[in-house]
């Protein structure tokens, strides 16, 4: 079929449309060649300016929007291209001209469809290799051995060259698609106008429409829909273009996250390459079904149709209805009224241009009153079914082949990092179904587990106390951005002062605070039919407790681990050879590992390559052999680049040991400790009316370290400028830091240390060292007030943290109140 | 042989030929006549292969010509505008259609181009309306496909071309075999040119026939008779099967009738004929006559 297909192609009718449209063909390869080449060529300049770490002689940023310019107006011409192409569908005179020559239905529109694409396509191709000519001359000018050129896989060339090829295979995709998508177009439509403007419209708003519904559907819906911009990315031009620069490209980022991610994989399924190569084959798939669609419609649309606006209807109420939604959209700001107001114009303005008056209007009105209707209805009924359903589902396990769980650890760690697994292992599928289900189940009808969390905080003046632990300064209960965004940090200063009751009048009337502490996860399943489903949440605590044990104390997350303690170790000591020009493990290093217990001790070793293999080695073994309940609770002895080493790594520790690290006590790290400058605030809260209950309510099984303390006063406090005398004048006190800990899940009824603004919690079977300090110093128990604005306490003595002291006051309001 | 077939092409609720059977046999010169939008330039455009009809069957030489490369292959179509060769020189025009017609003759084209001498190389936008047309005719006989078609083809031409092309068409003709269908409002050209011609109106044929034959079988009497004083009206002429005009000057009357010369003569013989003159009729007048019968009328203007 294909070689009689062939066979019969006049090729004499594609050189008809070529040799018609020279001037166009012409004028797009010089747009190609302004936009590729002379990229290609701007952007080589850059990196050899980089590379010799020369001061830019010549501005190359006009260059690149010159190239940038030219390459979005030869794209563009696709649609001149189909138009050209086509002309018979839009030009009277032309149809008895190009419909009467022996030529088939199938063969005009291949014939034409092909002299399109050669106009369109080939000046591009002529492009690319005009750019890799450039590339291959530019590149021995990049001075190669400068350390920024240096990648530490590959070769700068190859790396250039596989980007550059991954663009061009990337944007002929896109081109053909819209393309095909032009052809499409032209195909349903009667006259040049009608082509032009629907083409423009279609390709704006099924992006536009798609996203902005999403949105307002999103933002209703507990339901993560950003993966609709995959599909935006798939079956459209625009969407596409962005799907492939800032996803697609950026995939490894995507999967990762970021540097802090502990990550790792049983499938190698989401890789960059392939995903592209995908990517590429749908965006192609769609193209050719277009193209199928529209040779179909081609030959089935009489010589006749041509002078009529719309040939097929189809086409126009699509764009009518995704213009008409998108304008619906606005809905979602309040703006009913004038939503469908405006919505309404525009309908009958396209009515008025496509009927060429007002003929027959009355249907228009009615469709109109339909399309509304259908749109509303639509979102109602997505919004009231949860997404018919989606909301609450989750896969049978067994469909399932692989789930990658996202977990954020910084409350759990205090170190900002988040863990990335993803597992095709049977029970750990099944175990993520399980925990994935609970959650679903406590969202069901509506129901809020955060926000109830919240407003029985709220109703009981029980408040999350974070402290701001670089500033020593308590802040309001959810500005916890404020520690990494100095900005608000400042423009929130106003807060600190004010008691729980004035800060929830500041919210507003009726406004809850966000007092529980949220932890984002993110769980995503690859099902065995290639589909994926994609679910976020703000989860509580007990929640985020049922996945970690789902995900952790598993060899994967174990290697994870292993892995982050490795590159993290090899990021911090490997050095660029200048004889080599690469990065390279050196064999003595001065290795700063800062610990929680110990800040930046510097040890000196040899044979760091052996180091690194042997420690990550032996704690990758010591991990996989604990289970997750162990790494809840399970004390951290030190921590590698914030990668935790538990007290039960002893051969790891040992190996540290051996290397020179010696352990460190809290006291340490806080400056608690003899040869310590720092003062110390302490406060000591009882089980019962601080903590625990109020941790584990409505957290009801966990508890963390970071907690909720109720409006009750400390069992102790003490704010010391002198802190060393005072615990030595405790040993009790030493003996209470060793034994509390930062990273701590539980459910028993724990005291709460609060040193300096910094939460820990001690373990049930160590309450009686807390009651021993509380003991030793309950002369001590702080009632004086403290002037904040002073920076001094009332008999005069001066604080030692000056303005930034949390403070009594602040404190004694809440007392106050209760 | 071109064959309509119960023939219906309608656009949208109109219909522009309403089950038409027609055949033009080989080597026909044949003329479409008809009022405006009665179908001429439908059947010309079913006949090359552009519409599609939705009833009935559009043949030539037996087979389908829509979407039939081989039927269409045997057809070529000129029809009454020009505008859609303007990007084209001569020889551009002429090298895009030798490549869709395989019996394209370059001798025929060199020798046609040489008797109108076109200038080969400027583009025909330049030309004049007469140029454009003598360009498209002469590309259209090259391509020596058995059938032409052409829709107001003399439109433009000044008299002398007009000949030239008639000569064109009518060499072609003896030649070869050439099947030309002309559609034409100027009764003149077809009375001179073509052999057969159709009447149409409103998508149906009136007539079908030679036109030495259609003259013939219709004629204008003047007649008067001798009884002066009686009144005649055409109900008197029932023996005159098909009076298309009848109408009375003082004692004279004006009769057109279709019928022979000599069984007009034997049917008024009843009536005493003092005067009986046969003046033989224009195909004008026949066209005239036969649609004022089917209420197309100029006297509704009066």
């Amino acid at each position: 079929m294909t070689a009689k297909f062939l066979h019969s192609f006049p090729a004499r009718n594609t050189l008809r449309v070529v040799n018609q449209n020279l001037k166009m063909t012409i004028v797009t390869g010089i747009l190609y060649i302004l936009g590729i080449p002379l990229g290609m060529g701007a952007f080589m300049l850059e990196m050899i300016f980089e590379s010799r770490d020369t001061p830019y002689s010549i501005m190359i940023a006009p260059y690149f929007l010159i190239a940038s310019t030219c390459l979005t107006g030869a794209v563009f011409m696709g649609l001149i291209a189909a138009i050209n192409s086509f002309t018979e569908l839009h030009n009277k005179t032309k149809v008895d001209m190009l419909y009467s020559l022996p030529l088939t239905g199938r063969q005009r529109f291949f014939s034409d469809y092909i002299g399109g694409i050669c106009m369109y396509i080939l000046p591009y191709v002529l492009s690319v290799i005009l750019g890799w000519i450039v590339i291959g001359v530019m590149y021995p000018f990049i001075d190669r051995e400068s350390a920024d050129m240096v990648m530490e896989e590959g070769t700068l060339l190859g790396e250039i060259s596989k980007y550059y090829a991954l663009l061009s295979f990337g944007l002929l995709a896109l081109m053909l698609l819209y393309y095909a998508l032009s052809a499409f177009v032209t195909v349903c439509c009667g006259t040049l106008f009608e082509s032009i403007y629907t083409n423009l419209l279609l390709n704006l708003l099924i992006p536009g429409t798609i996203a902005a519904v999403t949105g307002v559907i999103s933002a209703n819906v507990e339901l993560d829909f950003s993966y609709m911009w995959q599909i935006i990315g798939f079956i459209s031009p625009i969407g596409g273009l962005i799907y492939m620069f800032y996803i697609i490209l950026d995939f490894p980022l995507e999967f990762y996250s970021s540097n802090y991610a502990i990550s790792a994989t049983q499938t190698t399924q989401h890789e960059m390459l392939p995903s592209y190569l995908r990517w590429i084959a749908v965006i192609v798939a769609v193209a050719v079904l277009l193209t199928i669609a529209a040779w179909q419609l081609y030959v089935r649309r009489k010589a006749e149709h041509v002078g009529k606006p719309f040939v097929y209807l189809a086409a126009y109420y699509v764009m009518l209805t995704l213009g008409t939604c998108l304008i619906l959209c606005l809905m979602e700001t309040g703006v009913v009224g004038a939503a469908i107001l405006f919505a309404a114009i525009v309908y009958f303005v396209m009515e008025v241009i496509r009927k060429r008056g007002f003929r027959r209007f009355w249907v228009s009105l009615i469709t109109f009153a339909v399309t509304v209707g259908a749109a509303v209805g639509m979102y109602l009924l997505i919004v009231n079914t949860g997404c018919f359903g989606r909301v609450n589902y989750v896969p049978a396990s067994a469909a399932v082949n692989s789930v990658r769980v996202k977990m954020d650890l910084s409350d759990y760690w205090y170190y900002h990092n988040e863990l990335v697994l993803e597992y095709t292992d049977r029970d750990v599928i099944s175990a993520v179904t399980a925990a994935h289900k609970e959650i679903v189940n406590a969202r069901k009808k509506g129901n809020d587990p955060v926000k109830d969390i919240n407003q029985k905080l709220s109703d009981e003046r029980m408040y999350n106390m974070t402290w701001n632990e670089s500033d020593y300064t308590l802040y309001a209960p959810d500005l916890t951005l404020m520690i990494d965004d100095c900005d608000e940090y400042w423009d929130t200063y106003d807060y600190y002062d004010q008691s729980p009751s004035e800060y929830e009048k500041a919210l507003g009337e009726g406004q809850i605070g966000d007092y529980c502490e949220t932890i984002g996860v993110q769980i995503d399943y690859y099902t065995l039919t290639g589909s994926v489903i994609h679910r976020s949440y703000d989860v509580t605590l007990d929640e985020y407790v049922s996945l970690l044990l789902a995900v952790q104390g598993t060899e994967l997350s174990a290697q994870a681990y292993g892995d982050a303690l490795k590159s993290r170790i090899t990021d911090a000591v490997e050095v660029y050879s200048d004889v080599t020009h690469t990065y390279k493990i050196p064999e003595k290093a001065d290795l700063t590992i800062k610990s929680n217990y110990a800040n930046d001790k510097t040890i000196q070793i040899t044979n760091v390559q052996n180091f690194i293999d042997k420690l990550t080695e032996t704690y990758v073994k010591e991990l996989s052999a604990m289970t997750a309940e162990q790494l809840l609770k399970e004390k951290v002895a030190c921590r590698i680049e914030s990668i935790p080493v538990y007290e039960t790594c002893t051969e790891t520790l040992t190996l540290l040991k051996t290397y020179g690290f010696e352990e460190y006590s809290l006291m340490d790290r806080y400056g608690l400790n003899s040869t310590g400058t720092s003062a110390a605030a302490i406060r000591i809260y009882q089980p019962g009316t601080y903590s625990v209950p109020s941790m584990a309510y409505p957290c009801s099984t966990s508890t963390l370290a970071t907690t909720y303390v109720k409006n009750v006063e400390p069992a102790y406090e003490d704010v010391c400028p002198y802190p060393a005398s005072i615990l030595y004048s405790y040993p009790e006190m030493t003996e209470l830091m060793k034994a509390a800990r930062t990273d701590y899940i539980t459910a028993d009824d724990c005291y709460l240390l609060v040193v300096n603004g910094n939460y820990f919690t001690i373990p049930a079977e160590d309450s009686d060292l807390a009651e021993a300090v509380i003991a030793k110093g309950s002369g001590y128990l702080m009632s004086d007030a403290f002037e904040p604005d002073m920076g001094a306490y009332s008999d005069g003595t001066e604080s030692p943290y000056g303005f930034w002291d949390y403070n009594s006051d602040w404190y004694g309001s809440v007392g106050s109140e209760a | 042989m071109m064959t309509l077939k119960g023939t219906v092409k309608r656009f949208g609720e109109f219909a522009a030929l309403d089950g038409v059977d027609l055949e033009i046999p080989k080597g026909t010169a044949f003329g479409l006549l008809g009022s405006n939008g009665a179908g001429k330039s439908t059947i010309l455009r079913l006949f090359s292969g552009i519409y599609q009809a939705e009833n009935g069957e559009v043949l030539i030489d037996g087979e389908n010509v829509y979407d039939n490369v081989n039927a269409k292959q045997k057809v070529f179509f000129i029809n009454d505008e020009t505008v859609q060769f303007s990007n084209f020189t001569l020889i551009q025009l002429k090298n895009f259609y030798k490549q869709f017609y395989p019996n394209f003759s370059e001798d025929i084209f060199a020798h046609l181009q040489g008797i109108i001498r076109l200038p080969a190389n400027r583009r025909i936008s330049t030309y004049s309306k007469g140029m454009k047309r003598q360009a498209i005719v002469i590309t259209g006989i090259a391509c020596c496909t058995p059938y032409l078609l052409l829709d107001e083809a003399f439109d433009g031409l000044d008299p002398t071309m007009r000949i030239i092309v008639k000569r064109m068409l009518v060499d072609a003709m003896c030649e070869r075999e050439l099947t030309v269908v002309i559609s034409s409002h100027n009764l003149k050209e077809i009375n001179e040119l073509c052999d057969t011609a159709a009447l149409l109106h409103h998508g149906k044929i009136v007539f079908n026939r030679q036109l030495d034959s259609l003259k013939g079988a219709v004629h204008k009497v003047q007649v008067a008779f001798a009884d002066r004083e009686r009144v005649f009206t055409k109900d008197d002429f029932k023996e005159l099967p098909d009076i298309l005009h009848f109408s009375q000057s003082q004692s004279i009357y004006h009769i057109i009738a279709k019928g022979s010369e000599e069984d007009i003569r034997k049917a008024l013989e009843p009536f005493h004929p003092v005067v009986a003159d046969m003046i033989p009729l224009t195909l004008e007048e026949i066209f005239i006559y036969e649609l004022e019968v089917l209420g197309y009328d100029s006297k509704v203007f009066a």
